[in-house]
């Protein structure tokens, strides 16, 4: 009988266990999922740059200046700092990047931001950031959209000479450019 | 002169129209298979990885696995743009070494066992453009049924003996993809 109780509770541990592995070992949905934007001219060529972020939502909070401090270095959305991957070899600030995958930073502010574009690559939030990893740095006019959005958002706009990501929360958006080089047309 | 004020008024509301149109329509809503990405190792604050896969999740909401992907069809493995996987250092797939880089994950899923692809695809949309010539390795592992089931689309990477295993887990249904060192 002891052994019978026994078997019981060790199977119902067992049991227990194994569905808790299962329950652990995958992810839930995450509050500000990930998503990515494309740099391409148009739909059939191939891709200029990717940037991924992840997406917090405003959820009724005062979000520059409170929410996401100005003057602070800011992973540019929740969870792992934003990836850039540029595909071909962009000019930003007058600096060429070459093609590679790097991390964007911001430091948002009431009238300019400052882009960063550091080396570092795989970085969870901004608390890892390290100044010397910084390949360029640019500052950019604080814009007040007309409508205003819930989550950030980025998007590449096509230009003749390149692209120019939009990053845009709540009222306010920024522009960054990137120029082709010519040397893109002979590579 | 009133009718050009007319015109010049309705000129003004028509272009600010427009570019509050531009602005508003360029940033996208939140994606209904939101991306995620899993990385090994699994801690964040380890920037050190030995592989990372991104992927979209979707959502049974009520559907069955084999509706949403169906057996013997080559699967984005997610949702929007096929899953993308990055090794960090090469790594082995059923005795064939795969060159540390960024690869396009396909899956064939099936009853009882399900093909995993790695290919030189990069940055597709579905599996539309699926070309078989930019395979780089292909390995085929057994499915298991789990007591519970994933309403999202899940993956999920863990520690093996040799290397790293790749769990892929939806509705009821598991897979595991050893890569080894």
């Amino acid at each position: 009988m002891k052994n019978i109780i026994a078997s019981i509770f060790i199977s119902a541990i067992l049991l227990f266990s194994a569905e808790n592995l299962h329950a652990q070992q995958f992810p839930k949905m995450d509050a500000s999922p990930m998503d990515l934007a494309m740099a391409r001219p148009d739909r059939n060529t191939p891709p200029l740059a990717r940037v991924i972020y992840s997406r917090p939502q405003k959820k009724g909070r005062e979000v520059f200046g409170e929410l996401v401090p100005y003057g602070d270095v800011w992973r540019t959305g929740a969870n792992e700092a934003t990836e850039l991957t540029l595909y071909v070899p962009l000019l930003i600030g007058g600096k060429k990047l070459p093609a590679g995958t790097y991390t964007l930073y911001t430091v948002p502010g009431p009238d300019k931001w400052e882009v960063i574009i550091n080396g570092d690559t795989n970085v969870w939030g901004s608390f890892s950031y390290k100044k010397d990893k910084d390949i360029v740095r640019i500052s950019v006019p604080r814009r007040i959209a007309p409508a205003p959005t819930e989550s950030l958002s980025m998007v590449f706009r096509p230009e003749n000479d390149g692209t120019t990501l939009m990053i845009g929360w709540d009222t306010t958006y920024i522009e960054v450019p990137f120029k082709q080089t010519t040397i893109n047309t002979k590579e | 002169m009133k009718k050009t004020n007319i015109v010049t008024i309705l000129s003004f509301a028509f272009v600010l129209l427009i570019s509050m149109n531009a602005t508003a329509q360029e940033f996208s809503d939140l994606d209904k298979s939101p991306m995620d990405v899993a990385s090994f190792p699994t801690d964040y604050k380890d920037a050190n990885k030995l592989i990372k896969i991104s992927y979209s999740r979707p959502q049974l909401k009520g559907r069955t696995l084999d509706k949403l992907a169906p057996n013997g069809e080559v699967w984005r493995t997610g949702a929007n743009e096929a899953a993308e996987l990055t090794l960090y250092t090469d790594m082995n797939l059923d005795g064939k070494t795969i060159e540390a880089g960024t690869y396009t994950f396909y899956t064939i899923p099936g009853e009882k066992e399900w093909t995993a692809i790695i290919s030189k695809d990069l940055n597709v949309w579905g599996s539309y453009f699926y070309n078989e010539a930019n395979d780089v390795a292909r390995i085929t592992v057994p499915a298991t049924t789990a007591p519970n089931s994933l309403e999202a689309f899940s993956i999920a990477l863990s520690k093996s003996d040799n290397g790293v295993d790749m769990h892929l887990g939806w509705d009821k249904t598991r897979v595991t993809v050893p890569f080894t060192k």
